[in-house]
């Protein structure tokens, strides 16, 4: 049995032996791919604002109340069969800003979601419960609800997430400026202790959205405000007509808003926790949804964002774009590509590759554990979340597998069509771009 | 019927004189009632019915408690079963008898024995007011009811205005206002775009035109669906899931949610009634 001073012995040896051109063919174009994109990037926004006195970042809590802003407010929640997480979320939203109304869309359900939500709207005031006759998916539901409001702002939330008691007041200030249409919220992990896979989702949860759009919005990029919760400004959102049919209804409205003029912007501190999937088909399943909805709005779609002869052309929806078709496309099936090679001709010190690339991909998450925590308002739980810093690398091989099957079947195949999140008599009735 | 031989009617038609104290029950309290109604003396005395007929009633009491004309007197006699049954007179006259008992003379009348007289009395409903009242001084009943003359019955439950009392009407109605002019909305999902609009939004000349993506003639069921959305109040224009049953008072005019209506009990009074006359010997 190779002891591990030995290993780690012949490990350094081979990597002081490696010519820098050598290191750098084989492993510099992934390193500077992945590096760059999520680590350093977010150092250097840390440093920038470290340096410009933006850190630490402001929230709600730093401000008077009378300085708010506080714009009317509708919450909608749209679900189907969920009467076991339903009272949970409306628990954790009601009460919690002062010009508030709640409608809640049981998408058809064939639970008990509809008399839960009556049950409680009968005992709290300013909650509207309405029920479609048939599934219809989230589109309609959202749409049905914009029917009855008048408020200022329409915040979406999951049925089976809850908010942080200060996430509407974060959600609504960036709406101060009229130029915001939609506003992104950071999404966490309810079940994050569940097991490894939850684990590993509320790591990246953390670094994806809570300092990734934290980063997308300094490169004014923010290209979706999450479904679990994010908030619209309605008139806007009449502007364009509501949502349109999913799945990715949420990035596709971002981006019609976009392209009508509207800012995306983040909220970083308006926290919402939501369940993730448990089990790995179910990830598989969920991660398929997203990327097939990134490739069919970013790359058909929306594709005209990047037409600069357009009138309503910004160099901002260009670089959204850019982003995606270059990291999501490019450097996925470059990657691919460059494991096909070590899968076909592999090196003699694979091992010693394969470990290099490991620790070097853990260093620069370790970087990015250190940006988190930096912004965080929550360091206990966020270092305790960071705890299954070394299996990242593993997991991040998941989500490239999932994403290039997910990704290869759009592109060619258009299969976000197939989708059962959104009911068979809609999809088959609905464009297929 | 039998007819009555004439020393039968002579019998009926005379004052029957009964010295013995002993041929009726003895009487158990005495209770009077000035003219206008107020109880003004309750005693518990040892007296004796002595003289029935349909003019006169005769009582006889070891007491020396005045009685003055025109008062009511109720006195309270047991029953075979043990029960203590009233009756009521208006006294005419009152002596002293050479025993040094006090007799007093008085025949068949007044409130209480109208009271007494009915099997039960139930409350109505004023036509005015649409509360529920009793024919007679509603305190003038519960008084006799504590006093045992009479006995409260629950007879029915029903819900009243909780401003008045009165009895309201029930109808659905608007959650906000309690309106009854409110209408169901109607709705259509266009599948295609996902877009969810009023009907009105879509009729435009006799064809149904989704207005967010201008698709033509729409056909039900395949392209899009009819939708209930919630009620809407035409007063207040607040909208609702579904209307609300609303009471509206007949009394004041009051509208309030049918679940903030007060229970009350309708309850009744049973007298307990001795007829008096059943110790004629004409009956």
């Amino acid at each position: 049995m190779i002891s591990w001073d030995f290993a780690l012995n012949g490990w350094t040896f081979w990597l002081s032996a490696l010519h820098r051109d050598e290191l750098w063919w084989t492993m510099g174009g992934l390193l500077l791919v992945d590096g760059p994109r999520y680590a350093l990037s977010k150092a250097v926004m840390f440093l920038w604002d470290a340096l410009t006195g933006n850190w630490p970042l402001k929230s709600v809590q730093d401000q008077e109340i009378e300085d708010r802003y506080e714009p009317s407010v509708c919450v909608v929640l749209a679900g189907y069969n969920e009467a076991e997480t339903v009272e949970a979320t409306l628990t954790s939203i009601w009460g919690t800003y002062p010009r508030l109304e709640i409608i809640v869309i049981d998408d058809g359900s064939e639970d008990d979601m509809h008399c839960v939500a009556q049950n409680f709207a009968q005992d709290h005031a300013g909650i509207l419960v309405l029920r479609k006759p048939q599934r219809g998916g989230k589109s309609s539901c959202i749409n049905f609800a914009l029917k009855y409001t008048e408020a200022e702002i329409v915040v979406v939330v999951d049925t089976d997430s809850h908010l942080a008691p200060d996430a509407l007041w974060e959600i609504v200030q960036p709406l101060a400026d009229p130029q915001v249409g939609a506003v992104s919220a950071t999404v966490l992990a309810r079940n994050t202790t569940t097991n490894l896979i939850t684990w590993l989702q509320a790591e990246e949860y953390l670094h994806s959205i809570f300092v990734g759009r934290m980063l997308a919005e300094r490169l004014g990029i923010v290209s979706v405000a999450s479904g679990a919760f994010g908030a619209f400004r309605r008139e806007a959102v009449q502007r364009v007509g509501g949502w349109d049919v999913g799945p990715g209804e949420d990035g596709d409205i971002t981006l019609r808003l976009r392209k009508m003029g509207y800012d995306a912007v983040f909220a970083p501190y308006a926290e919402c926790f939501t369940n993730v999937p448990e089990s790995w088909p179910a990830l598989f399943r969920q991660r398929r949804r997203w990327n097939r909805g990134t490739i069919r709005y970013k790359c058909r779609k929306h594709v005209d964002m990047a037409f600069f002869w357009y009138p309503n052309f910004r160099f901002s929806n260009l670089l959204l774009l850019l982003n995606v078709w270059f990291f999501n496309i490019v450097c996925l099936y470059g990657f691919w590509i460059y494991v096909l090679g070590w899968l076909i001709a592999p090196p003699d010190d694979l091992f010693f590759f394969l470990w290099t690339t490991y620790v070097a991909y853990l260093m620069f998450h370790v970087l990015q554990v250190a940006v988190a925590l930096a912004y965080s308002r929550n360091l206990r739980r966020d270092a305790a979340t960071s705890v299954v810093l070394p299996f990242v690398p593993i997991y991040q091989l998941f989500r490239k597998c999932a994403r290039l099957i997910s990704v290869t079947e759009e592109l060619f195949f258009r299969r976000s069509f197939d989708d059962n999140y959104v009911p068979w008599h809609v999809r088959e009735a609905t464009w297929h771009w | 019927m039998p007819r009555r031989t004439p020393a039968e009617e002579q019998a009926a038609s005379s004052p029957v004189r009964r010295d013995s104290p002993s041929t009726f029950p003895p009487l158990s309290d005495i209770l009077v009632f000035q003219k206008d109604e107020v109880l003004a003396r309750v005693a518990k005395v040892r007296g004796w019915l002595v003289e029935v007929s349909s003019r006169d009633i005769e009582l006889e009491f070891q007491t020396s408690v005045r009685f003055p004309e025109d008062d009511h007197l109720v006195f309270g006699m047991d029953a075979l079963n043990g029960e203590t049954q009233y009756a009521e007179i208006n006294i005419d006259n009152f002596y002293r008898s050479s025993s040094g008992k006090v007799r007093v003379v008085g025949h068949s009348a007044g409130v209480v024995q109208d009271i007494l007289n009915q099997p039960l009395h139930a409350p109505y409903l004023c036509p005015k007011t649409h509360t529920f009242r009793f024919a007679h001084p509603e305190s003038l009943l519960r008084q006799l009811c504590g006093l045992g003359i009479v006995e409260e019955a629950f007879l029915d439950r029903v819900e009243v205005c909780p401003n008045c009392s009165g009895l309201p009407t029930f109808r659905p109605g608007c959650q906000h206002c309690g309106s009854p002019r409110t209408t169901l909305d109607r709705l259509i999902h266009h599948f295609a775009c996902g877009y969810v609009g009023f009907v009105s939004e879509f009729e435009d000349a006799g064809r149904i035109i989704c207005p967010k993506c201008r698709t033509k003639d729409l056909v039900v069921g395949a392209d899009f669906e009819y939708i209930d959305g919630a009620h809407r109040c035409f007063d207040c224009a607040q909208h609702f899931e579904k209307p609300e049953r609303i009471g509206h008072c007949l009394g004041c005019d009051f509208r309030f949610p049918a679940q903030q209506a007060d229970l009350h009990d309708l309850m009744g009074f049973r007298p307990k009634r001795l007829d008096i006359l059943a110790f004629s010997p004409a009956s």
